[in-house]
């Protein structure tokens, strides 16, 4: 099915080639002979401060070029900040994820008062302004509390609401369907119910809302670190990149590209993949396009 | 009075949401490791400065102790410090900048203008051009204008609101010079310059916004279209773009007017990303200096002001949604 979708595929290929990059991140730098913590000023313009060299220090030794006023490989930090974003990305999917499905399951499985409870704190969640919190927190927490982990737990718990929300209605609807009814009056528990019953029959849409939020988490991490409440140096960062080429975006537009270009091929990669997996499983909004 | 009680259930509910923000933000911030008198008592910071600095800010007292002063500050106004030096928070009180020596609330209006410019131009331009490119998608689907819309939307929901604003800085104020890449010029001052110099932010954020509510309107479109009563509209006779203009998409505004509503609201708790691209001295701007600062009246009463402006618009969308669809009256 996916196959046929030439849209999805390139996303998937996209995906899959910036994946390999943040995996093989030691050894491409270490092919083209960098790392992204050196600083070097000998690559530098002494006047400015900016890359010496034309198109922001592109050359054999540095693929990408350098950044400005530190020198460091922009090829290394382009490929390492990948392997930040995806890290943080899907972690942190996979927080919202679990708690989104054993939430949205609980609620839509026992109903009554759990059910609006769950539903009730969900909708305060959604209406919470997590962009400001978030930037907020970044400032309180002090920095003896590692800024990845942080990011990871609080940009996951943020997202449980719109997977529980799916997960919850999925469930509402296979609960009454017979397969689940004759396990409950064979006496499985809750627990059992969900192991074997329901889980099995979620993975589908799991998957799909599941790759569909990636994007967005990956984006936020890039938007915390581009306002300085993200990851701090000298771990490199697309989002921390970008905001330093603010300063420079005239004087050396190709700093703002090859990180921009990165994460914008990201968060593309994984919206258009996930929209393919999307018309894939389900059939109903495959008829719509 | 079936509408009375609705809206008095909501407006109920909404309290209810608003003071558990307040709550869970306010924990939050007093149990992280970090001390408002630490951080203004000045430097050279001796003990006995300190112990003043926290006997003024009412950070002597227990926790909960401390909420209920701020809550009650919220309704009545409070004042820190006794005699000559005391100083006065009028109510609506959220709070007070010892760092900036000034009235959270104060500094929260002094910037609003600023940020409901931007936000409320952004959003009437997303709103209009989201809407009319998703229609427009849905009436010729299959199509090259459908695909080429769907392709845009979909690097403009892909596209982080920081890299078009850098992009559009680069080649229409660099590169091309049309327009000018920055700062704020108050309306009453000259309303031409004003509009003139948001043209950017807006054009940007409107970029981004713009792709969800095409997606959204395309597919929402396409399924109300495929509907019985419209079958029954065409069957009547009726001009298509009556029907499609007041049939369809009265249904298709339904989940539209849902996200507005969240969007518009967040935007208004401030542009962060927005105003640090163009250098928009809006809340945006005050928060990350309250962040920079450290300075945690401020951050608490910047997240505090956008929850409350999120929760109130999510009651105007449910106010629309009786106005917009009448089975939602029932309910």
């Amino acid at each position: 099915m996916l196959r046929r979708d030439r849209w999805a595929l390139a996303g998937a290929i996209t995906v899959a080639v910036l994946g390999v990059a943040a995996v093989a991140a030691d050894l491409l730098t270490a092919i083209e002979g960098q790392d992204p913590y050196t600083y070097r000023s000998e690559v530098l313009d002494p006047q400015t401060g900016g890359p010496a060299g034309a198109l922001g220090g592109v050359s054999g030794e540095h693929w990408f070029g350098v950044e400005p006023l530190s020198g460091r490989d922009l090829f290394a930090i382009v490929v390492h900040g990948a392997r930040t974003s995806f890290l943080i990305g899907l972690a942190a999917t996979a927080v919202s994820v679990v708690l989104g499905v054993l939430i949205g399951a609980g609620a839509g499985y026992l109903g009554g008062w759990v059910d609006r409870v769950v539903t009730w704190i969900a909708d305060v969640f959604l209406g919470f302004p997590y962009l400001v919190f978030m930037i907020a927190l970044g400032a309180v927490v002090p920095s003896s509390v590692s800024r990845p982990l942080l990011l990871i737990v609080v940009i996951g718990f943020f997202g449980w609401p719109s997977i529980a929300r799916i997960v919850r209605a999925q469930v509402l609807t296979l609960k009454k369907r017979n397969f689940v009814s004759a396990a409950r009056i064979l006496g499985a528990s809750p627990r059992q119910v969900f192991r074997a019953e329901l889980l099995p029959n979620l993975w589908a849409p799991i998957i799909v809302v599941a790759t569909l939020s990636i994007p967005g988490k990956i984006g936020l991490e890039a938007a915390l670190s581009f306002l300085g409440v993200g990851i701090p140096q000298p771990t490199p960062s697309w989002g921390r990149a970008i905001s330093t080429a603010v300063e420079w975006v005239v004087t050396d537009p190709m700093f703002l590209f090859f990180p921009g270009g990165a994460l914008f091929l990201a968060t593309w990669g994984f919206t258009v993949f996930g929209d393919g997996l999307r018309d894939a499983l389900d059939p109903k909004t495959e008829v719509r396009r | 009075m079936r509408t009375l009680k609705f809206v008095a259930a909501r407006l109920a509910g909404t309290l209810l949401v608003l003071l558990v923000v307040v709550f869970v933000t306010y924990v939050v911030f007093y149990l992280v490791p970090s001390d408002p008198a630490q951080l203004s008592c000045g430097r050279p910071c001796t003990e006995q400065n300190l112990a003043l600095a926290r006997e003024f800010m009412g950070l002597d007292d227990p926790a909960w102790r401390q909420f209920l002063d701020f809550l009650g500050g919220i309704v009545t106004g409070r004042t820190f410090g006794v005699g000559a030096t005391s100083i006065h928070c009028a109510a609506p009180c959220f709070g007070y900048s010892f760092q900036q020596n000034a009235d959270v609330v104060v500094l929260i209006t002094e910037r609003l203008p600023v940020t409901v410019s931007l936000a409320v131009g952004a959003a009437l331009l997303w709103l209009v051009t989201g809407v009319g490119a998703g229609v427009f998608s849905a009436l010729r689907r299959g199509t090259v204008w459908d695909r080429i819309t769907l392709a845009g939307s979909v690097a403009g929901v892909s596209a982080p609101v920081y890299l078009v604003g850098l992009l559009g800085i680069l080649v229409l104020g660099f590169t091309l010079d049309v327009v000018p890449v920055g700062g704020y010029v108050p309306f009453a001052e000259s309303p031409v310059d004003w509009a003139w110099h948001l043209v950017l932010p807006w054009s940007v954020l409107a970029f981004s916004h713009a792709a969800v509510y095409i997606r959204l309107t395309r597919s929402q479109m396409l399924e109300t279209l495929g509907e019985d009563y419209i079958r029954t509209a065409r069957a009547n006779g009726l001009r298509e773009s009556k029907v499609v203009g007041r049939h369809a998409l009265r249904n298709v505004l339904l989940p539209v007017v849902t996200v507005f509503g969240i969007d518009l609201g967040s935007l208004l708790g401030g542009a962060v990303i927005t105003e640090r691209v163009f250098s928009l001295p809006g809340l945006g701007s005050l928060l990350t200096d309250a962040v920079n600062q450290r300075d945690l009246p401020l951050l608490l009463g910047c997240t505090l002001f956008s929850a409350f402006l999120i929760v109130l618009a999510n009651v105007l969308v449910d106010l629309c949604y009786g106005a917009l669809d009448p089975r939602a009256r029932l309910t």
